[in-house]
């Protein structure tokens, strides 16, 4: 399967609206003003806001991608069963049948793990044998596994706060936490372009890094009992987590699969056995530009968010923390990348490599500094 | 930046400041070589742990190489003079390069390009010529029309201009993007601006010129000298500030390389009270203080309650809740002489203060350093999922000799439970680099410490030693074939008072010094039981003295106590002065430690953040790009574009275009148009 760049023309075309979006964008503002008239009276300014802005991004994203739409509401409809099913009893989790084998967010998690390596390894399989049901089967099982993995966010979520009242947060609080998080977000992100740029067989690329994760995650759960749900410390509990977070996440997402299609690159610019199935290296080339573009952007917004928070809680918006210090070092890097791209024109093996080498400082920032650097930073720990 | 596309090139004297200096300022290598500089710069800060005590970097470095890097300025990279260079060149490279093309993108933004002639366009690289049908009757301006319905109907803009015989439709797409590149430029200029303005360069250059002495010693902030502070009206600073309960204080301290300054502030503030509150697993939950500003400018004192993530912000200066500590605690104590028979007595004392301790004739100073009320110990030591446990209240403190040499002790308030026995536990050490060595007092089943301690004093008197010791030597407890009968007595003292003065440890010096190699497990054995024995004897008598008969059977629990008696009583040569200072009461008094800023450059960092925030996009999803469509006389269209930024994408839509106009031509389209 090829791909010529006049199918990455249609990254700037939309569909043409259908009655269906305009239900989609109804919908989403029908249900952001049923949650803000039923719990608006238990949230403060800032949740509010943080609701209204999740409306309009959920409306716009399911606007410019109908996928989202059905995506959305496989989500809501699996996370809502959950927690019907939940009721006001954390115990039913190791009772109910499908709570237990299926939608607890541990077996959700673990679900979201076997479908992302599962899928991972079909599209390998789809790519090697140029089968174009491999790869789609490799599609699907990934899109199950975001599913599962939303689900999974959701869910925990809500058993938070049936643990404890007290112990109530989103769960973006731990390294366990924003591994599903990593999951999740890299695996939509991926499945976002795969889609727009009509091609499939970049998937088991993609979604190494992400098996990477779940490799991590499992380990963590399994050998660090990583997995209980903690209350959260005092300097975490704060409405500025439920951005910052995420906003990051999207980066370090972005950011990963860039190097990933770096490697991907550099293989089918080889030319032979690997050209023979991978799109034309000046199509990855392009879209690791907008990965980079689109994890910078939302790098340079979670840095800026992260500098508001650090002005709230620690006295500073910038201290010269080594997690601060690594954000800046990672945006340098990209800031550098993206200037050599857009204004030199510079692109090949040289940036796919530069991209894979990128990963690497990312990573660092992620997870280097909390194992190697002591600061203030210090929330997950190996 | 060599993505402006400008048609008049700046007109350049040769040999002046600007046409030599700006453009290598400017210049996108420049750039690019100061932001990687910069990245690899703040590696070094993030890996060396900054602004700790020096002599911890002498400690690590030796003194050679802690000169070397203090003079790199190592030990606060951030604020090193050659970091801000680098920061300061980023800067100028950025300012210059913003002067230099914004003038030009500006034009570029506003203008059509319209003045395009047919041979400048026939010489873009992706330039082609659509011929038109064999038979065509079109006009230029009804072609030109027809070009420029498709080109609009692929979202550009357009302008039609007769150009001499020809009709130009000029396009253009996507010009947010030149107000991203302004935004983000322009934003992180407002950044380093805003970051300037808080970076205290003032304080930075009062403390080389002199002006200002850091202050090393700790020493109360009253005595510290006139030209170690700084009056209000400092324009902005961080510092922080330990507030015990019920105090107030007008100042700050700066901490400046290894000192100090003090910072005045235009108000007062008072900590009326801190609080702690725990989570049911014991972990914190919210760190609080309620606070009252005592200001001339307000009507009445302003009372408010600041928590993490919640600060207070009163004449620009924010006050966050930073840390706690123990603000002099009330603290009393039963002082237990270890072994010398005198009687236990009462003491009492306020945490940061000092009391004089009087032991067996001689005058100690006892220093207390710090009360905790709550322990909370994680006792699930290799899991990440915790195990919290909170064991009680506890006490540091320091008990100093006439020699002036001190020992540092740490003791529980509350017995903790090992293995189901009660134990006090006693903390000692002599440096602060070590851990804490616990001396557990064995509180046995009745959970009282009189007992423990009137053996101790049985086992550290002599005559009831010699006592013991004849009983053990008469009835060949102690039989050594070696020794002379008569002799047994006088040795079996000895080896009990060895223990005294030297515990287990001193036991097997003696052993080794004397006993060949291959017997000294056997001989120490041996020793162990006269010990034990001669414990057990005492520990006999000190139950009949409770009124507790010696006819009952001894259980499981007699024989642990000897044995923890043993291991305390062991350890108790390197206690130091022979005394346990047991914390029997305390009203406890926090302090609320508080960091204070004053940054008045943060709403232009923050403008500068939303700046960059908005370009950043604006830059990366907005495509700028050019289309030309040259309506020939002879029927002709010439269709060209330029895409600054090199992104795929532009081609397919220029091909698109092409076939769609080419097939425009070919077909009798355009006459229908007319």
């Amino acid at each position: 399967m090829s791909v010529t760049s006049e199918h990455l023309n249609q990254l700037n075309e939309r569909t043409p609206t259908s009655v269906r979006d305009y239900i989609w964008l109804v919908a989403v503002a029908a249900l952001t003003a049923f949650v803000l008239t039923r719990y608006g009276s238990a949230m403060d300014i800032y949740e509010i806001v943080i609701t209204i802005g999740t409306g309009i991004s959920l409306a716009w994203l399911g606007w410019s991608w109908r996928s989202v739409q059905i995506f959305t509401i496989a989500v809501a409809l699996l996370s809502l069963f959950a927690i019907w099913l939940y009721g006001a009893d954390i115990g039913r989790g190791t009772e109910n049948f499908f709570l237990k084998y299926m939608l607890a967010s541990q077996s959700a998690i673990m679900w979201m793990s076997a479908l992302l390596v599962l899928s991972t390894v079909a599209y390998f399989l789809g790519m090697i044998a140029r089968s174009d049901f491999g790869l789609a089967t490799g599609s699907g099982l990934a899109w199950c596994g975001v599913t599962m993995s939303f689900v999974g966010l959701f869910v925990r979520w809500r058993e938070s706060y049936l643990i404890n009242v007290e112990y109530g947060h989103i769960p973006v609080s731990n390294l366990y936490e924003v591994f599903i998080l990593f999951c999740a977000i890299a695996g939509l992100m991926y499945l976002y372009y795969e889609q727009k740029s009509n091609t499939r067989s970049l998937g088991g690329f993609a979604l190494l890094v992400i098996s990477a994760a779940v490799g991590f995650l499992l380990w963590y759960s399994f050998e660090r009992e990583a997995d209980a749900i903690q209350p959260l410390v005092p300097a975490l509990n704060s409405y500025w987590m439920k951005i910052h977070v995420p906003a990051n996440f999207i980066g370090y997402g972005a950011f990963a699969l860039a190097a990933m299609l770096g490697g991907a690159q550099l293989l089918a610019a080889r030319g032979g056995w690997f050209q023979s199935r991978l799109p034309e290296p000046a199509v990855i080339d392009d879209l690791i530009y907008r990965m980079i573009a689109l994890g910078f952007a939302f790098f340079t917004i979670a840095t800026v968010l992260g500098a508001l928070w650090a002005a709230e809680a620690w006295g500073s918006y910038w201290s010269w923390d080594p997690k601060e210090t690594w954000a800046l070092i990672v945006w340098l890097n990209y800031a550098a990348w993206l200037h050599l791209r857009l204004t030199k024109g510079w692109g090949g093996g040289v940036m796919a490599w530069w991209a894979i080498i990128g990963l690497f400082i990312t990573l660092f920032a992620f997870i280097g500094v909390n194992m190697f650097l002591s600061g203030l930073h210090s929330y997950g720990e190996l | 930046m060599s993505d402006v596309t400008t048609n008049s090139k700046p007109t350049r004297t040769r040999g002046t400041w600007s046409s030599i200096w700006l453009p290598t300022l400017g210049s996108m290598n420049f750039a690019i070589l100061l932001l990687m500089i910069l990245a690899v710069a703040s590696v070094v800060g993030s890996v060396l742990q900054q602004n700790q005590p020096y002599e911890d970097y002498v400690i690590k470095f030796g003194s050679f190489w802690f000169q070397v890097y203090r003079n790199l300025g190592l030990y606060d990279v951030y604020s090193a003079w050659w970091f801000l260079a680098i920061l300061v060149f980023l800067c100028i490279s950025v300012s210059v390069c913003v002067y230099r093309n914004a003038p030009g993108m500006m034009r570029d933004v506003r203008r059509w390009r319209d003045d395009m002639t047919t041979r400048s366009l026939e010489r873009m690289r992706n330039a082609r010529v659509l011929a038109p049908a064999q038979n065509s009757t079109a006009d230029p301006a009804a072609t030109a029309e027809f070009c420029r319905a498709a080109i609009a109907k692929a979202g550009y803009r357009c302008r039609v201009k007769a150009a001499g015989p020809n009709t130009l439709v000029s396009a253009k797409r996507g010009e947010g993007n030149r107000f991203g590149y302004l935004a983000t430029h322009i934003g992180i200029i407002v950044i380093c601006v805003g970051g300037l303005f808080d970076g205290n360069f003032g304080l930075m250059f009062d403390e080389m010129s002199g002006r200002i002495q850091i202050e090393r010693r700790a020493i109360p902030a009253s005595e510290v000298g006139e030209s170690s502070r700084l009056d209000t009206g400092s324009s902005t600073f961080r510092g922080q500030v330990n507030i015990p309960e019920g105090s107030q204080a007008d100042f700050i301290f700066l901490n400046i390389k290894d000192g100090y300054v003090i910072q005045h502030l235009p108000f007062s503030v008072e900590v009326k009270e801190f609080r702690v509150e725990h989570y049911d697993t014991g972990q914190p939950k919210s760190f609080e203080t309620d606070l009252i500003i005592h200001d001339d400018d307000l009507a009445e004192p302003l009372e408010h309650t600041i928590a993490v993530n919640h600060p207070l912000t009163h004449k620009g200066v924010t006050i966050y809740q930073a840390s706690f500590q123990d603000g002099g605690s009330s603290l009393s104590f039963t002082a237990w002489p270890l072994g010398s028979g005198d009687r236990p007595f009462d003491i009492e004392g306020v945490v940061g203060q000092n009391e004089t301790l009087r032991i067996g004739g001689r005058q100690y100073e006892l220093e207390l350093d710090d009360f905790r009320k709550f322990n909370v110990i994680d006792v699930a030591k290799d899991k990440i999922q915790p195990d919290f446990n909170n064991i009680g209240s506890s006490v540091t403190f320091k008990v100093r000799g006439p020699d002036g040499k001190a020992l540092e002790y740490h003791n529980y308030m509350s017995p903790i439970l090992v293995e189901g026995r009660p134990y006090l536990l006693a903390g000692v050490r002599s440096t602060p680099a070590e851990e804490f060595n616990y001396v557990h007092i064995p509180l046995g089943k009745t959970g009282d410490i009189n007992r423990f301690m009137s053996l101790l004093n049985r086992f550290r008197d002599d005559e009831e030693l010699a006592r013991i010791a004849d009983g053990l030597a008469s009835s060949g407890g102690a039989n050594d074939a070696a020794t002379p009968r008569d002799d047994l007595g006088g040795k079996t003292l000895a080896l009990l008072q060895l223990f005294n003065s030297r515990g287990f440890n001193g036991v097997d010096e003696l052993v080794k010094k004397n006993v060949p190699e291959t017997e000294h497990a056997d001989v120490f054995q041996a020793y162990f039981n006269i010990i034990r024995i001669a414990a057990a004897q005492l520990y006999s008598d000190q139950l009949a003295s409770e009124g507790i008969s010696s006819g009952q059977a001894w259980t499981d629990d007699d024989t642990r106590y000897i044995a923890d008696f043993l291991s305390a009583a062991t350890a108790l040569p390197d206690y130091g002065p022979p005394v346990y200072l047991q914390l029997k009461q305390f009203e406890h008094r926090e302090a609320s430690g508080l960091e204070m800023t004053k940054s008045p450059g943060k709403p232009l960092v923050y403008l500068g953040s939303a700046l960059l925030c908005i370009g950043v996009f604006l830059l990366f999803y907005i495509n700028p790009r050019r289309i030309w469509a040259m309506a020939r006389e002879d029927g002709a269209v010439v269709l060209a574009g330029v895409n600054h930024r090199k992104v795929p994408g532009f081609e397919a839509e220029l091909d698109a275009l092409r076939t769609v106009i080419q097939t425009g031509l070919e077909s009798s389209t355009i006459e229908s148009t007319r």
